[in-house]
């Protein structure tokens, strides 16, 4: 028995290629956490670091007809951020409206204002972490309420401990926060806002007390303004589920298991299975995001992975048919991991991804396969597993232009 | 301002350079997901960084052991995630076939395991350290290890029946 599982797991361990530099993206991060120490004993203390020097000059997005609405601190997307906070003001005190949260690879979130200017901490509440991956920070759709998931953090040897889920509300404008349990020892992850900011959706798991492992419960959704909180899909047949893409009209949402792709209409309770797009694989947790369907709602994005490729694909929300004129978008995403990949949408025809080998940029996609344009830069050599982005902010079609570090 | 002095960020990256091969090894083993295992190392590593003075008379012991323990604490969501096969075998993979289809049953089982029965089998089975030595990387009992061991191999024989005969009851130490 130990030879022959020696042996395996020598052979597997051999699968594990060779990251590149790791020291450095290490002592970046090293950085970033020393500089969240110094936040937490430093209350509402502005840090003076390098520059990043934002001009107050919104300009729509070229060749996509969006009107220029209001200049800063109007909702809209920097032109560059920078991931390494020793170069970022980085604040605690309330900043506003924000435009994108994003992970540092560490325990906090970090939260940019639409000016590319003002980046504020995440931090988690005393005793407990912001995972990295599913219970990412997530943007309201207008930019002022980051909605993060909690749980305490377990310790080795302690198999009885439970995880009583949480949702944290954090006000962007007053810093005020609302902390809300969703009962029992369950988390509720991939967050994702309703359109009109109403209600969170996402996946509900829990955790057997006898072997330790997770297990998918359901599609949750949190009322926000009375906290009230229910189930409204059992998923507790699947492994794991992805994120929960809500419709514009807000009345339906979709996500998708190992199973398949589903849709739930809210307005009834019906629970609707979508045919697996052809070629596609039928192994699918990971294909919807959280904004994967678009401001018309004829589509919905969905990543998959096909015998030779992965690739976002268009689909029709009532049929599950790939909507003519839409192209697959190869991607390069090993795994499809789609909650980390598509961001949002500009507009009805122009999706918004976070390209893997560029993390922290913003990238836009028209759906037809016309080229690709960048809506915002990246500097710095933080680490960005994973981002989210105000859906306002997109829809503005503006782009706050941020000059480069000095 | 600088995590490191300039000798220290030396020290740190040589060992950093040396040991990433084998810590990578391990990290994989215990998260089953390559970019994750990454993601899991370079955040070991950045504590490591900070708490440098107190690791650099033994750096490797001390990262193995925060790579244990973060792999069945923070990291146990993204442990939910099944495991990613590679899309190509390596080079020197000219196994039989029933070989190769034995290693994916077991990476599979591996899978489905929790972090932390997993984490003993890695430290069990793949860095070789005694029971004693992997309740102290674990910060647990020799008994938690011995039945977590136990359950992780009762569990694998579930999981995967095919290999039942290989997967016969652990020795136990005395």
């Amino acid at each position: 028995m130990t030879e022959f599982l020696r042996a395996t797991l020598e052979d597997l361990a051999a699968d594990a290629p060779l990251p590149a530099d790791l020291a450095s993206g290490a002592l970046a991060l090293a950085r970033i956490r020393r500089r969240r120490v110094w936040l937490a004993s430093a209350a509402a203390t502005v840090f003076a670091g390098g520059g990043i020097v934002a001009a107050a000059t919104a300009i729509p997005v070229s060749g996509h007809g969006a009107a220029p609405v209001s200049r800063v601190p109007g909702i809209a997307l920097p032109s560059r951020i920078t991931i390494n906070a020793d170069a970022a003001p980085l604040v605690r005190s309330p900043i506003g409206r924000s435009s994108i949260v994003f992970e540092t690879g560490g325990e906090q979130g970090v939260a940019v204002d639409p000016a590319g200017r003002a980046y504020r901490a995440v931090v988690a509440p005393e005793g407990r972490e912001i995972y990295l991956g599913d219970a990412s920070p997530v943007l309201s759709p207008d930019g002022l309420t980051v909605a993060t998931s909690f749980g305490l953090p377990s310790m080795p040897g302690d198999d009885a401990l439970t995880y009583p889920g949480e949702v944290r509300l954090q006000d962007m404008a007053t810093g005020a926060t609302t902390t809300v349990p969703i009962g029992g020892p369950r988390i509720f992850e991939s967050l994702a806002w309703a359109p009109d900011g109403s209600a969170l959706a996402g996946e509900v798991a829990t955790r057997d007390p006898e072997s330790g492992n997770y297990s998918g419960l359901g599609i949750g959704l949190f009322d926000v303004a009375s906290g009230h909180f229910q189930l409204l899909a059992d998923t507790s047949d699947a492994a794991r589920s992805s994120a929960v893409a809500w419709s514009p009209d807000s009345r339906s949402i979709a996500y998708s298991t190992e199973v398949g792709v589903s849709v739930v209409d809210l307005t009834r309770g019906v629970v609707r299975a979508l045919p697996t797009p052809q070629g596609a694989s039928q192994d699918l947790p990971d294909a919807v995001a959280a904004n994967g369907w678009s401001p018309d709602g004829r589509v919905l994005a969905i990543g998959v992975s096909t015998a030779e490729r992965e690739a976002i694909i268009f689909v029709d929300p009532q049929t599950g048919a790939v909507q003519p004129g839409t192209g697959q978008l190869e991607i390069s995403h090993s795994p499809i991991d789609s909650a980390s990949l598509v961001l949002g949408w500009l507009n009805a025809s122009t999706i918004c991804v976070a390209p893997q080998q560029l993390p922290g940029a913003i990238r836009a996609l028209p759906i037809s396969g016309a080229a690709a344009f960048d809506l915002v830069a990246v500097e710095g050599t933080g680490f960005v597993p994973r981002m989210a982005v105000a859906r306002d902010a997109l829809r503005s079609g503006r782009v706050n232009r941020v000059s480069g570090s000095s | 301002m600088p995590v490191l002095d300039d000798g220290a960020e030396r020290e740190f990256r040589a060992f950093v350079h040396g040991q990433t091969p084998a810590l990578m090894r391990t990290a994989y083993l215990l998260i089953g997901d390559v970019h994750l295992a990454q993601d899991l190392l370079q955040s070991v590593l950045a504590n490591t960084a900070l708490h440098w003075k107190r690791a650099v008379d033994s750096p490797e012991a001390y990262v193995r052991k925060a790579l244990y323990h973060q792999a069945v604490s923070a990291w146990r969501w993204r442990g939910r995630r099944p495991e990613s096969l590679p899309g190509v075998l390596p080079e020197q993979a000219v196994e039989r076939a029933d070989d190769v289809e034995r290693r994916l049953v077991v990476q599979a089982a591996l899978a489905k395991l929790s972090p932390k029965q997993r984490a003993v089998l890695v430290l069990r089975y793949f860095d070789d350290l005694s029971e004693a030595d992997a309740a102290d990387a674990l910060g647990c009992s020799i008994g938690t290890v011995k039945s977590q061991t136990r359950h992780a191999l009762g569990r694998l024989r579930v999981l995967a029946p095919e290999l039942a005969d290989l997967l016969t009851p652990v020795e136990v130490e005395s």
